[in-house]
This record gives C-alpha cells, structure tokens and sequence, in this order.
C-alpha cells in the first residue's frame, strides 16, 4: 500500500465537498476514482498534493502522515499530478516544461547555479537527457523547442503527463487525462498509462466515465456527494447495487 | 556635441535599466510591485558611500558592501512584509503593494534619521579620471557604469534563463500553485528573487552615486519612480524591456536636456512614454495581456 486517505472531510461555504473519505491505493496498481461531476474527485486530489488542507482526516504516504506537508514536499517525497484544464507553463518550451517538472530531483544550490559548477552543469545535461527520453516516452519526439501553448490539445496532455513524471513519483494523480478526447486518443492514453503503471509506478486516475476506466484499473473507488459509495475490483463495482442506482443508471445521461 | 550627449544618454540610461531591472525581476515571479525597491536602492547608495567616502575603500569593496547591504535588507523585505501576508493567504493585489509603501516610508524616515538631510557627497579614486577620445570627454566613471549595467543585465538574463534555479523562477511567475506541487519550494524561490532584485537594486545605488557624486535620503522616491516608469515602458516582467526601457528613457531625458530645454526633460521623456503606451499598451517587450492570462 503506498497511499493511505482516511477518513478525509472537507467542506467550502459550509457545503460538504467530502465527507469522511478512505481507501487506498497499491503499488504498482492503477486505481480509478470515479463519480459524477462535482462528487469530489478533484478536491480529493487537491487535498493529496496539500493544495487544500482537510477539516480533519490524514493522508499517508507510504504509512508516513502527509496531511499538512507543503505541496513541493510532498512531490519531493513522491507524488505528481497532472490537472483537469491542462496547467502547463504556456510560454516555456516543450522541454522547459519537463525540466521545470524536474525540480525535485536536482540538487545543487543558488551558489552552483551562479558559480556553474561541473556538479551543476552535469546535473543540467542529464536533466535534458532525461526530459527527452520522457517526451519520447510519451510519444512526443522532436517538438522540444516549440513554445508548449502552441501544441495541440492531446499533445498538451502528453506534456503534461511528462512533467509529471520528470520527478520520477512513485505515486502519479492523473485528473481526468482523456477528457474530451476521440476514442483513437483515448486508447492510447490508456496505452500510456498503462505502460507507466508497468515501469513500477503506483497510478491514481480520475475519470467521471465509468466504462471507461473498467477495464484499465485494478480497483475503483466510487464518489457520489463527497462520500465514498463503494470501492473494490471493476467486477465488484459493476454489480454494487448502490454504485447502479446512483451512477451507472444515470450513464445515458453523462454521455460519453 | 552630439557625440558627447549619446555617451551621457547612455551611460545615465544604464543606471536606469538597473534599477528597473530589480522591479521587473519581482514583478516577473511575484506579480507584485516592490514600492520599497527605490528606498533598498538608496540604502545601497548609502552603504557604498560610508565605503567610498568615508573610509575610501576601493571600488570593489564599495560594490560588495552596497550589495551584500541591499541584499540583507531584501531579505528582512520579504521576511517581515510580504510573506506574512502570504502565510494569512491574503489574495488582494493590493495588500503587498500597501505592505512595501510602508517599508518604504519607513526606509526613508530611517535614513533621514541615520544619514541625516541634504546632499552627501560620494567620492571614488575614479571621479575625475577622464579621457578624450576625437574630440569627447569620456569620464572613466561612465564607463564603469555601462559596463556595470551591461553586465548585470546580461547575468540575470542568463540566470533566469539558462539555469535550473532560473527555470523553477520562471515556472513559479507562470503559476505558483503548479510550481509547488512540481516540487519548486515557493518560499525559498520568492526569498531567492527579491535578494537578488535587491542586491542589484545596492549596486544601482552605487552606479548612482558615481553618476551624481552624491546621494541623498530622498533619491529613492525619484529613481523608484524612473523604474516604474520604464518597466511599465519597457514590458512587466521582462529582461530585456527593462534593459531597452531604461536605455531610451536615459537618451531621452539627456537628449531633450542638451537640445531643448532642461526643464522639460521629465514631462517631455515621459510625454514620449505615454505615447508608446498608447500604440502598445502591453509595454515594449510585454506579452500580449490576453496571452499572459491565457
């Protein structure tokens, strides 16, 4: 088990955006967090990477409490995320923006970046090598030096999933990384992530549509309301009479 | 007579651009506007001064001292007026903005205090050294301030945009909130930036008080709003705006001043600030306002 959320609440202007939310996530799994627009899922995920503190509950991180951590901590510790409307830094290039994802792992101070030392310098080249390797890993070759707000909508959630794992987490959020996407971009998102959860890191993926992720995650967690409604294996969720009455019913509804 | 006049342009439009080089640097990462950077300015003018004229050290010693102050004070900047208001989550714009006026307030009041009123002069080995060159008198002094100038702009260009620390300032100025959760520690990278907007801010004090061969506690008020002026001129946030702006601003005034009329050189030299503005209200170098917000 790498994350651990128990018992997590939070409420905005008095009204309840989570209430009382556990489970958990394992290693080299892909969990799904699924539910309705406005269940929670983001601010779940807010709360993960210390955007939002919770009115009571705690986060774990590999049984280590994370819950009022600042953000660049807990990324340092393991955990990167990518966002719901792609956040990338939209006048840095391709490779800035992985680089800049890269912080974490890079360690010569503000007296190495003045003095360039060899130690600074050859921290640099790797972290390029790096950040190309990445890019081509998800399947970005060759657009390195373009300006990232210039790329098209499926290529900025690549970049995105690039940055993100420039820190090399051990645990990945992707917050809703095929939104808006045909099914030809869809599968091979999947593809990717799948090819990301078997290199050994633990994915946590939020998707609103629920046939959707039943097939690509091990174990599902379902939110309706800010509460937990059911978690377990895709056939388990499938078959909750709970999850059918309030989520699957509605599928003709969401749409796909 | 020309000649002479673009050497003086050039030289009072360096000093310019860095002065507006520490204001673009804050602006750039923080999205605010440092309303005491004229005062930190003037504190650094005060340090090289006591260095200079006091104990005539050399000028090496006169730019470590004025930097290594103006940095220290920087850093208590940040320390005791703008990350409070960040610990509070205090989101209004305008609260740091108040925040630095007070420090600038009190700096000023502080200096009065310590240094004393009036015009307190700045001597260095170098003030009367000049040479002719076909005709013109270039003072030595000029030139260590172009090359001063060039070379802090150039640096700071480089640091931001060829180092790592550069790059997670650049991510942080684009979207803190990203940049944290990206690992860059915000604190630490707001500290870094207005340190270093600060200790160039010491050693554009000293830049001035070579210029003028004096300095007073009130010299912050003017410079600061020069500063303003160019980066708004030249583009928020940008290197080479700040560098441009300062640059035309310097020229203007000294153009304006030798061929015209001394007493217009202000209004006129910000008359022709206005104007651009009009056609490029995004400033010289600035980006698009709909693409900064994008």
């Amino acid at each position: 088990m790498i994350l651990a959320v128990e018992d997590i609440s939070i409420s905005f202007g008095g009204l309840s955006a989570l209430d009382k939310v556990s489970f958990t996530v394992d290693e080299h799994e892909i969990t799904g967090v699924i539910g309705p627009n406005g269940a929670g899922k983001t601010t779940l995920f807010n709360i993960i990477t210390s955007v939002f503190t919770p009115s009571s509950g705690n986060v774990y991180l590999h049984g280590k409490t994370i819950t009022a951590l600042k953000s660049h901590v807990i990324n340092k510790m393991g955990v990167s995320r990518t966002f719901q409307n792609i956040r990338l830094f939209g006048t840095m290039t391709v490779i800035e923006n992985v680089m800049a994802g890269r912080h974490a792992r890079m360690d010569s101070g503000v007296l190495g970046c003045v003095f360039r030392t060899k130690r600074q310098r050859s921290e640099e080249h790797y972290a390029r090598d790096k950040a190309v390797e990445l890019l081509e890993f998800v399947g970005l070759s060759g657009q390195w030096d373009s300006v990232s707000g210039n790329l098209s909508y499926g290529m900025q959630r690549r970049l995105e999933i690039a940055r993100a794992l420039a820190s090399e987490p051990s645990l990945l959020l992707l917050d809703e990384p095929v939104a808006g996407m045909n099914d030809v971009e869809r599968a091979e998102i999947f593809g990717l992530i799948g090819r990301i959860s078997r290199t050994g890191v633990a994915v946590l993926l939020i998707e609103h549509n629920m046939p959707l992720v039943m097939g690509l995650c091990q174990k599902i967690v379902v939110l309706d309301f800010g509460k937990k409604i059911a978690e377990g294996t895709p056939e388990f969720i499938k078959t909750h009479p709970e999850v059918i009455e309030a989520y699957l019913g509605k599928e003709d509804d969401e749409g796909g | 007579m020309l000649a002479q006049q673009l050497i003086n342009g050039i030289t009072l439009g360096g000093i310019y651009a860095v002065v507006a080089l520490g204001y673009t640097m804050v602006f750039g990462v923080l999205d605010i506007i440092n309303m005491a950077h004229g005062e930190v300015v003037m504190f650094g003018a005060f340090a090289g001064m006591l260095l200079a004229s006091g104990l005539g050290a050399p000028l090496w010693a006169v730019f470590a001292g004025a930097v290594i102050a103006a940095g220290a004070l920087g850093y208590l900047l940040e320390l005791l007026s703008l990350r409070p208001l960040r610990r509070r989550r205090v989101t209004a714009k305008l609260a740091p903005l108040i925040s630095t006026i007070g420090v600038s307030i009190l700096l000023e009041n502080v200096a009065l205090k310590l240094f004393g009123p009036g015009n307190h002069p700045f001597k260095t080995p170098l003030s009367d050294m000049k040479f002719s060159l076909a005709g013109v008198d270039i003072y030595l002094v000029q030139m260590v301030i172009l090359g001063i100038s060039l070379m802090l702009a150039a640096a700071l260009y480089l640091w931001l945009y060829r180092t790592k620390e550069g790059l997670s300032l650049r991510a942080v100025a684009e979207d803190s909130e990203i940049a944290s959760i990206l690992g860059v520690n915000i604190d630490r990278a707001i500290t870094i930036t207005v340190v270093t907007a600060s200790m160039a801010g010491g050693a554009a004090g000293v830049l001035i008080g070579m210029a003028y061969s004096n300095v007073s506690t009130q010299m912050g008020v003017s410079i600061g709003l020069k500063g303003l002026a160019i980066i708004i001129f030249g583009g928020m946030g940008s290197v080479g705006g700040a560098v441009a702006g300062g640059l035309i601003l310097g020229l203007a005034e000294t153009l304006i001043a030798a061929y015209w009329d001394s007493g217009y050189r202000d209004a006129a030299a910000f008359f022709i600030i206005t104007l651009v503005l009009l056609v490029r209200p995004q400033g010289l170098f600035g980006r698009d306002a709909a693409a900064m917000r994008h």
